[in-house]
């Protein structure tokens, strides 16, 4: 018997061949019980690339636009020999605002990240404007921007109303005849162009990588953060502040609110920064500035590789056309948008109209074609 | 068939035959976590995993509940009565009184609703003597909030019912309907009442009290008064104390993620997975120490400890983030803020050190004292600092 007891038996794996034929068994059954959609969901999209384009080709053009735009306008008005404004001056410096207003539509859409640390969106464009505190701070040598009281009286609105409230002429004699008026428009873009060229270092030296690699849709991951901002921005920041307070749609009384325009005083820039505003969402979409026409990987190209499903390609095509359908829909009003609304606003109920599409098409469908949950809140009941 | 051939088939059954009645060494319990197929002879080696319960459900040999936390009940239904008072001064000219407030804190001649019938009123338990350790720097602290919020709240019922920088009052949302009452710097009481006794009595009786060596260095081998139904022993527990200052719930999360920590675990499962952590860590702790099985129950006890101190800071961290998200909204800055610095605060109250005294308070002269000038940068600098200390950076902006 001694052989015998010699002869170690291999335990456990002589059960090893059925036992693992009756675990694969079940992963097959788990696998084709429980999970009917895989074959039809399957994602292949590699996200990393889809990542890195957005970064190089829409996120950091947009706000290394928006910080050359303040810059020059920061330039400009140093150009400018206090006391001896002329109206020229001013017609310049309305041109170099016009062009940061719209730069800054592209880069709004990014309210994550670096630019939620500064609550960039706050300090830059918080409209309607407080003109009578704009006034009031002009004489205040202890004024510190960016503070929480300060926010609406600082940024773009602010700088409209100085620079657009009456002729280029009067502005100039104003300005001339009160320099701290002056200084103080001085002191605003000193302050935008500050954040923002902070805001595009941050993105720059630290922030991009980690964005970059992380590739998850989790609660927290880049993917989550982008199309969260993105969607809030577009929701509540275009569709409803652009235009559904202004034309009344969404206030209880659906009374028109001129002065709720965006660069009210401007007169004529209110629907071309909207109009921009599409523009800027049509770019992070696609995924360059080319509307598709390009090889950079966008969203689109995401939806694409969904299939050939209504919340693939059937779904892309839908938000493609409606994009162009809403750009054409806020191009067909008129400024001054705030006497628009008061004279049209039933068409400008339609433009609303076809604003919501697309709220439908990215928050619900798109959000849940990609498999990325909706964590921002929706204020608007609360 | 050949002879030969049978014999040769009757030497492999025979084979057989002896391989599976011959006499092997070994674990021959199947429930062990070395158990040995190959083994007919027990040789006394078997190990087990601690076997952690699905609830937080423990009995004695006999099948007597061996779970008691009544004391820590009544103390979170105490906050939990105290935090409803506090609230009420959240509508304008609703005054909350500081004798009161006090009585409450000290159950010293308060009557309580005691929706549960757990004999509250005029019983020995209190929030005052377990804040700390009674510690009178922090009793101080905790009872001039309390005399700080009647006092603002008093003046709401005389009309100055609106705060505002530089004057405490209700502060009313300008994206919401809530309303809070704060101080003239923009500071919550009842935020600092409620989150800081979270931390200056449950977090550290948990944390510093029960599951330190002075109430684990105890009997675990005799209950402590069978004749009495107490059929645990001393370190059962102590250790139940400390999970009924964590939720009173036996099937948490299921219930007991409502309030206090139960409620904040929870609310960082989905980044930090602290609810499931604690729960899990508390289960197979308490099942260690049935088990006798006490290295176990100190490994639980590091998690514990670890996991408290990253939910302390990661809702910290997220009431941080909440405040920028709200930068604008004076009410709902204030009220985020706020909630951040008792979070903050209570990080010094867990055996954990790495946010300790001097942390705690370098981190909330960062933020300052005045959170209507507060600036994004102070908070920013506060997140950042604190998720460094507490290895949450991946975390801090996701918070």
């Amino acid at each position: 018997m001694t052989f015998l007891n010699s002869e170690k038996r291999p335990t456990g794996s002589a059960m090893l061949p059925v036992g693992f034929f009756i675990s694969t068994l079940c992963l097959v059954l788990v696998a084709a019980g429980c999970n009917p959609d895989s074959d039809a969901r399957e994602v292949t999209f590699d996200r990393g690339p889809f990542l890195e384009n957005t970064v190089q080709s829409v996120i950091l053009p947009a706000y290394s636009d928006y910080s050359s735009q303040c810059q020059a306008l920061r330039n400009a008005s140093e150009q400018c020999t206090a006391g001896q404004i002329d109206e020229q001056d001013i017609v310049s410096l309305r041109g170099f605002l016009r062009l940061t207003y719209l730069s800054w539509q592209h880069a709004a859409l990014f309210d994550f990240g670096p630019a939620a640390d500064r609550v960039l969106y706050l300090t830059t464009n918080t409209y309607p404007t407080d003109t009578s505190e704009i006034v009031a701070e002009i004489s205040n040598e202890n004024w510190t921007p960016g503070l929480p009281a300060t926010l609406n009286s600082i940024g773009l609105p602010a700088m409209d109303y100085l620079l657009n409230h009456a002729s280029a002429g009067e502005i100039a004699d104003l300005m001339n005849s009160e320099p701290a008026r002056f200084a103080h428009f001085q002191r605003l873009i000193d302050f935008l162009a500050e954040e923002s060229s902070a805001v595009l270092y941050a993105w720059e030296h630290d922030f991009k990588a980690r964005f970059v690699s992380s590739t998850g849709t989790e609660e927290g991951s880049s993917i989550g953060m982008l199309l969260n901002a993105f969607n809030e921005v577009y929701e509540q920041g275009i569709r409803k502040q652009k235009l559904g307070l202004p034309n009344g749609i969404m206030t209880f009384s659906e009374t028109p609110q001129p002065h709720l325009v965006e660069a009210p005083f401007s007169e004529t820039w209110s629907v071309e920064l909207m109009h921009e505003a599409l523009i800027g969402c049509e770019n992070l979409y696609f995924g360059d500035r080319m509307q598709g026409d390009s090889q950079q990987i966008g969203i689109d190209d995401y939806l694409k590789s969904l299939g050939d499903f209504e919340y693939g390609i059937g779904l892309h095509n839908e938000i493609s056309g409606q994009l162009s359908t809403a750009k054409a829909a806020v191009l067909s009003m008129q400024d001054p948008l705030g006497q628009y609304v008061v004279e049209n606003q039933s068409a400008t109920y339609d433009v609303f109209a076809e604003l919501q599409s697309l709220v439908v098409l990215w928050k619900v469908d798109m959000m849940s074609s990609l498999g990325v949950l909706i964590t921002y809140q929706d204020n608007d009941n609360d | 068939m050949k002879t030969s051939n049978l014999h040769s088939f009757f030497a492999l059954l025979l084979a057989g035959f002896a391989l599976t009645s011959c006499n092997q060494e070994g674990c021959t319990d199947s429930a062990a976590s070395n158990y040995d197929s190959g083994a007919d002879s027990d040789d006394g080696s078997c190990d087990y995993d601690v076997i952690t319960p699905a609830e937080y459900v423990f009995t004695d040999a006999n099948g007597n509940n061996t779970v008691n936390f009544d004391g820590q009940r009544q103390r979170l239904n105490m906050l939990s009565e105290m935090t409803t008072y506090l609230k009420s001064s959240n509508t304008p000219g609703t005054s909350v009184d500081a004798t009161t407030l006090l009585a409450m804190y000290g159950n010293d001649g308060y009557t309580w609703n005691d929706d549960q019938q757990l004999g509250m009123t005029g019983s020995s338990k209190q929030l005052r003597s377990k804040t700390a350790g009674g510690d009178t720097y922090w009793t101080e602290t905790f009872e001039g909030f309390m005399t700080g919020i009647a006092d603002a709240s008093a003046q709401t019922v005389e009309g100055e019912t609106s705060g505002a920088a530089g004057v405490s009052g209700v502060v009313g949302s300008s994206t919401s309907s809530s309303q809070y009452l704060q101080s003239a710097q923009g500071q919550e009481w009842t935020q600092l009442i409620e989150k800081g006794l979270m931390g200056a009595c449950f977090y550290y009786n948990i944390s510093s009290v029960y599951l330190a060596s002075g109430k684990m260095d105890v009997d675990n081998s005799t209950a402590v008064d069978a004749a009495d139904d107490k059929f645990y022993t001393e370190m059962e527990h102590h250790w139940d104390e400390a999970y009924g200052y964590f939720t009173d719930a036996t099937d948490y999360p299921t219930n007991g993620a409502n309030r206090f920590w139960g409620k904040y675990a929870d609310g960082r499962e989905d980044l930090l997975n602290s609810a499931s952590r604690l729960s899990a860590a508390f289960r197979t702790g308490r099942a260690a120490i049935s088990q006798n099985r006490l290295a176990e129950r100190d490994a639980q006890i590091e998690i514990i400890n670890r996991e408290l101190e990253r939910c302390a800071a990661g809702t910290a961290i997220h009431y941080l983030n909440d405040a920028l998200g709200n930068y604008a909204d004076d009410a709902l800055r204030n009220h985020e803020l706020s909630e951040a610095k008792a979070f903050i605060m209570a990080l010094q109250f867990g055996a954990n050190t790495s946010v300790n005294t001097d942390a705690v308070n370098t981190l909330l002269g960062t933020l300052g004292e005045d959170y209507y000038t507060v600036t994004t940068a102070q908070i920013t600098q506060v997140r950042d600092d604190l998720a460094a200390l507490t290895g949450l950076t991946e975390f801090a902006s996701n918070l």
